[in-house]
């Protein structure tokens, strides 16, 4: 039965994922997959490759399986299917409907450390942008009429240095004697190489691929060049393009010669500047050819990669060699069946590579010798030509000293680390428990406990028909809300709802257009210091003293709020950051900086407090531990304005809600009531591999089934019915039920707003999370 | 009684505001390693580069060549750092919104910026005494003569003059890139104009006239003056009261184009 359920899914393949052509490694076929929205690139076999490539929604699994078997020869069971299924949906590659959610460290790769001497900087905020500037800017170069000319122009130049390379030698080598002028002419080279970087980001644009980033790299404080990223290359369909790519850096420092050849071939020879645009000219070419040899990591290496499409050629030729001796030496037996395992065309290309390095390397060190013994002082005597090999042998002397060291003290430091007692280790990821948090466990605790509590009498914000618009944007239009004192009050919108003003406005930042404000029965506005103590706002950037540590951080804002020590220790040790306080704040990692932004607003123990998507960086643990520290302060009879995104966090800790679209209060009530009020269907979810569609539709009660994300979906109204009917198909604890919930109510109020608006709440993806009641 | 001690313990718990901010200054500032390095060491390179270049020559005016280039390289680095130092923490604490978050405190601009001025006034000083202290090496061989402390009074005023120009900076900029670009157009042109690399003397008449517009000069010109000994109370109140003259004059575009926020 499960077996029919498993092969008649039809899963698509999410839109947009890239998927790579066929490219070796080794002697393994694989593709290049990359989802665009995560930024994670992975390597997947021929056989996936199939499989994926045929996920598109309107075949099922048991037709892919067919095809699959009729090409592979095997068939694929049940065991596999699921894995294969599992792996794609961890992976958030399949089309579930839900929002993927960007992977910490994929996007934006852990950069190494950025120094002095070592690191990168990035130069221009906004690199796609700028390409898309340079790339109107030089359209008119992408016309064969011009660019058919210009690459003629590039080619000619290697020729034309070929035939006058005597005389563009000799001013080279009268160039080393004024060093002043060879500086110039690195410097113009310098720029060339950056025009490079350019050319390669530009020629990608063209064929519509993104420039991830443009900016300065030093290496080891001698070298600093400009660099230019450009992503997913291996995705263009065309070798020739890809080529094209890699080969551009080299075309433009070729071009940036062109200028300067009439000129050096109309000056006269007694021209003082002749030997500097020999040089240039010589070298400059020099510099272009010499990218273009196939060594990692220049752009010829590339250019090899893309053209025989093998990734990771150097890489995987090592490897070649190493089995191919392996198996000439007859001893291991596993190394011939690893060396069978690579087609001819393969053993050429390794072996070839392999031999291609081994000679450029010679040659290189042949040269490296010839211009030792060249340059170099006769009373050096007649060793000069060895120096470079001495150089060699001394710095793989070196390399094998630093690798041993660090070798010793990494052992040295475990025997520490083993030394220490394992209660030593304080775990210091985890988010600890808030002090102030009562004995019952937040879970447990619902909000209605609360709300029976006293409630101080009085209001503490009114708003009567407050507008504010910026040119022709209304971003608040008539508001009128009022939240009493002690209430927990949840403000939700999409983006660009006129939240921010909303709370700039009541705390005085901002002046309204029209209606009035009061807060605590005064008005807000001009800045009302006595007011401003009473209040606490949370910052959506998370402002922090730049490079001091959390506590030094919270130990200024109290002493500007003329609050002492004990209130920032408080504060620090309610947001449960206490062993984190001799951390930079720089150093935090998102969610401990959301806590530290929320001590501040704390710090002074205000009686309103504004949060703004305080748990958004926060992981479940934390973000529930958080729920208990705010439901405290609410026990206290703070008042707290919170707006969020998280709409089962409204749900849970809000007294009322205010849903705010296009700068209007569409919906003001209870969570409860607003529920109740969209009447929604319940949502019960069962694995697909448990129940076929058709199945459930035959449920009585079920009024609508779906298939989403590998689960069979039906919504009813009469959620207890249809679960007793569904308990007699398949495993009740396999089952999920999800009740109408705040999001259900928002969703809708938000996307029956005014066109304005309606176009920036569409716009907005609005976090998918069910409040699930058990499973 | 018990009231009493209570108050008394209450308000030695609370920290002044202007206090804690200088402390908070102050460690930003020494922990940003690059600038500590830019700030003292920079000055130091163009010491010996300038040093090395002109040693044991002597110029019209009658010093020393050390004594013109000493002055002016400590002047133009103490100047670039009051400069840089203010305008870079302005833009970033509009930026990272640290300047909405003082708004909402009760604490008062001045006192911000007064703690501003310390840490650069500290700052200021602490490179002139190691500037010196390697200046009066008998290898570039400075002299100095007994009336230095007056080169205190001028070193405060120039600070603040440069970190008025500072806010200035950093209330027009908003990115580091613009902070960067604006500050060096500014102070590349003024260091060359004023006469900081090489004696003023050396400069066209016209330019060393025209250079009594620029702040740099009358830091440079009083600097020169204390360490040569032959400053007079008139020439020192002089340059004391253009540098005091450039600080209101900027002091008040500052305020002028003060923003708390980028988003207006």
């Amino acid at each position: 039965m499960t077996t029919g359920g498993l092969l008649d899914l039809r899963p698509a393949l999410r839109p947009g994922i890239l998927v790579g052509p066929a490219l070796t490694r080794g002697p393994a076929v694989v593709h290049l997959l990359k989802d665009p929205v995560t930024g994670v690139r992975m390597e997947v076999g021929a056989k996936e490759h199939f499989i994926i490539t045929r996920l598109d929604g309107s075949r099922s699994l048991a037709d892919i399986g067919t095809e699959y078997a009729a090409c592979f020869g095997a068939r694929l069971g049940d065991a596999q299917w699921q894995q294969m299924l599992r792996l794609l949906s961890t992976r958030q590659l399949l089309d579930g409907g839900r929002p993927v959610t960007a992977v910490p460290g994929g996007a934006d790769r852990d950069a190494p450390a950025s120094g002095w001497f070592s690191g990168t900087t990035r130069m221009v905020a906004d690199a796609p942008a700028l390409m898309d500037r340079l790339h109107e800017a030089t359209a008119f170069a992408r016309r064969p009429g011009v660019l058919v000319p210009l690459l003629a122009a590039a080619a000619a130049v290697p020729v034309a240095v070929a035939v006058e390379f005597g005389e563009l030698a000799d001013q080279t080598g009268r160039l080393y004697h004024q060093p002043v002028t060879l500086a110039a002419v690195g410097c113009v080279l310098w720029i060339s190489l950056g025009l490079h970087e350019l050319a390669h980001g530009l020629v990608a644009r063209a064929y519509g691929l993104r420039v991830g980033e443009i900016g300065l790299r030093r290496v080891w404080g001698l070298l600093t060049y400009l660099y230019c990223e450009v992503e997913d290359v291996q995705f263009l369909d065309r070798r020739g393009r890809q080529v094209a790519v890699a080969a551009a850096g080299a075309v433009m420092n070729l071009l940036f010669l062109l200028p300067f050849w009439p000129v050096w071939a109309l000056l006269p020879d007694s021209a003082q500047a002749l030997p500097a645009l020999g040089g240039l000219l010589l070298l400059g070419t020099a510099m272009a050819l010499l990218n273009l040899l196939p060594l990692p990591p220049l752009d010829g290496y590339k250019i090899l990669g893309y053209v025989l499409g093998t990734l990771r050629l150097a890489t995987e030729s090592r490897t070649f060699l190493t089995v191919a001796a392996g198996s000439l030496r007859g001893a291991d037996g596993g190394a011939r069946t690893r060396l069978r395992r690579y087609p001819a065309r393969l053993r050429l290309i390794h072996g070839g590579f392999a031999l291609g390095c081994a000679v450029a390397a010679l040659a290189v060190l042949a040269g490296a010798g010839l211009l030792c013994r060249a340059t170099l002082p006769e009373r050096y005597g007649s060793w000069t030509p060895y120096l470079p090999l001495a150089a060699i042998a001394a710095a793989l002397a070196l390399r094998v000293l630093g690798l041993r060291a660090a070798a010793t003290r990494a052992r040295a430091a475990a025997r520490k680390a083993a030394r220490q007692p394992p209660a030593a280790e304080r775990p210091t990821s985890q988010p600890t428990v808030p002090a102030r948090q009562s004995g019952t466990p937040p879970q447990q605790r619902e909000k209605g406990d609360m709300t029976t509590q006293p409630r101080p009498a009085g209001t503490a914000i009114v708003l009567d028909g407050v507008s504010k618009r910026y040119g022709e944007v209304h971003a608040l239009d008539d508001v009128t809300l009022t939240v009493g004192q002690g209430e927990f009050f949840g403000v939700l919108g999409p983006n660009g709802a006129g939240k921010t003003t909303l709370v700039e406005i009541v705390e005085g930042m901002r002046k309204a257009d029209s209606g009035t404000v009061t807060v605590f029965g005064v008005s807000p506005w001009p800045r009302n210091t006595a007011l401003l103590r009473r209040i606490g706002v949370q910052t959506q950037t998370s402002a922090f003293f730049t490079r001091l540590t959390a506590w030094e951080h919270l130990e200024t804002v109290a002493a500007l709020q003329g609050a002492d020590r004990a209130a920032a220790r408080d504060a620090l040790e309610l947001v449960g950051l206490a062993d984190k306080e001799r951390s930079r704040v720089d150093d935090l990692s998102g969610g401990q900086r959301q806590r530290l932004a929320l001590a501040t607003a704390l710090v002074h123990r205000p009686d309103l407090i504004f949060l703004d998507e305080p748990t958004a960086a926060l992981d479940p643990e934390a973000r529930r531990s958080l729920w208990s520290v705010l439901r405290d302060l609410r026990g206290e009879g703070r008042t707290i304005v919170y707006t969020t995104h998280y709409l089962d966090e409204a749900e849970a800790l809000c007294d009322r809600v205010a849903i705010i679209a296009g700068g209007k209060v569409v919906a003001l009530d209870s969570p409860g009531a607003l529920v109740r009020s969209m009447a929604a269907p319940a949502r019960l979810l069962v694995p697909a591999d448990r129940i076929t569609v058709e199945q459930a539709r035959a449920v009585e009660g079920a009024e609508r089934v779906v298939l989403e994300g590998g689960e069979v979906v039906i919504e009813t109204r009469h959620a207890n019915k249809v679960l007793i009917e569904l308990g007699a198909l398949v495993d009740m604890d396999a089952i999920q039920t999800r009740t109408a919930t705040l999001e259900d109510a928002y969703l809708r109020l938000t996307a029956a707003t005014p066109p304005g608006a309606a176009e920036t709440a569409g716009a907005v993806g609005v976090p998918a999370l069910g409040k699930e009641r058990g499973r | 009684m018990t009231t009493t001690t209570a108050k008394a313990a209450g308000t030695a718990a609370v920290p002044s505001a202007y206090a804690t901010l200088t402390r908070a200054t102050f460690l930003a500032s020494v922990r940003d390693r690059t600038t500590v390095f830019f700030t003292f060491a920079f000055p130091l390179v163009f010491l010996v580069v300038f040093g090395l270049l002109f040693r044991g020559q002597s110029v019209d005016g009658g010093l020393p060549y050390i004594n013109y280039v000493a002055p002016g390289v400590l002047s133009w680095g103490v100047g670039n750092a009051a400069l840089f130092g203010p305008a870079f923490a302005l833009m970033h604490w509009r930026r990272d919104d640290i300047l909405r978050l003082i708004w909402r405190t009760p604490t008062p601009l001045p006192t911000v910026l007064g703690s501003r001025f310390v840490v650069a006034v500290v700052v200021g000083l602490s490179q002139a005494v190691l500037f010196t202290a390697v200046a009066l090496l008998p290898f570039f061989g400075l002299h100095l003569d007994g009336s230095w402390p007056l080169a205190l009074p001028l070193l405060v005023f120039g600070v603040a003059a440069f970190l008025a120009m500072g806010l200035v900076v950093g209330s027009l900029a908003d990115t580091p890139e613009a902070v960067a670009a604006i500050a060096n157009c500014v102070m590349v042109p003024m260091a060359f104009l004023s006469g900081s690399f090489y004696p003023a003397d050396l400069l066209p008449g016209w330019i060393r006239t025209a250079s009594w517009v620029l702040p740099l000069r009358y830091l440079d010109d009083g600097l020169t003056d204390v360490l040569a000994g032959r400053a007079s109370f008139g020439s020192l109140a002089l340059d004391c009261g253009g540098l005091a003259a450039f600080t209101v004059v900027f002091g008040l575009i500052a305020a002028r184009i003060f923003r708390w926020s980028n988003r207006t």
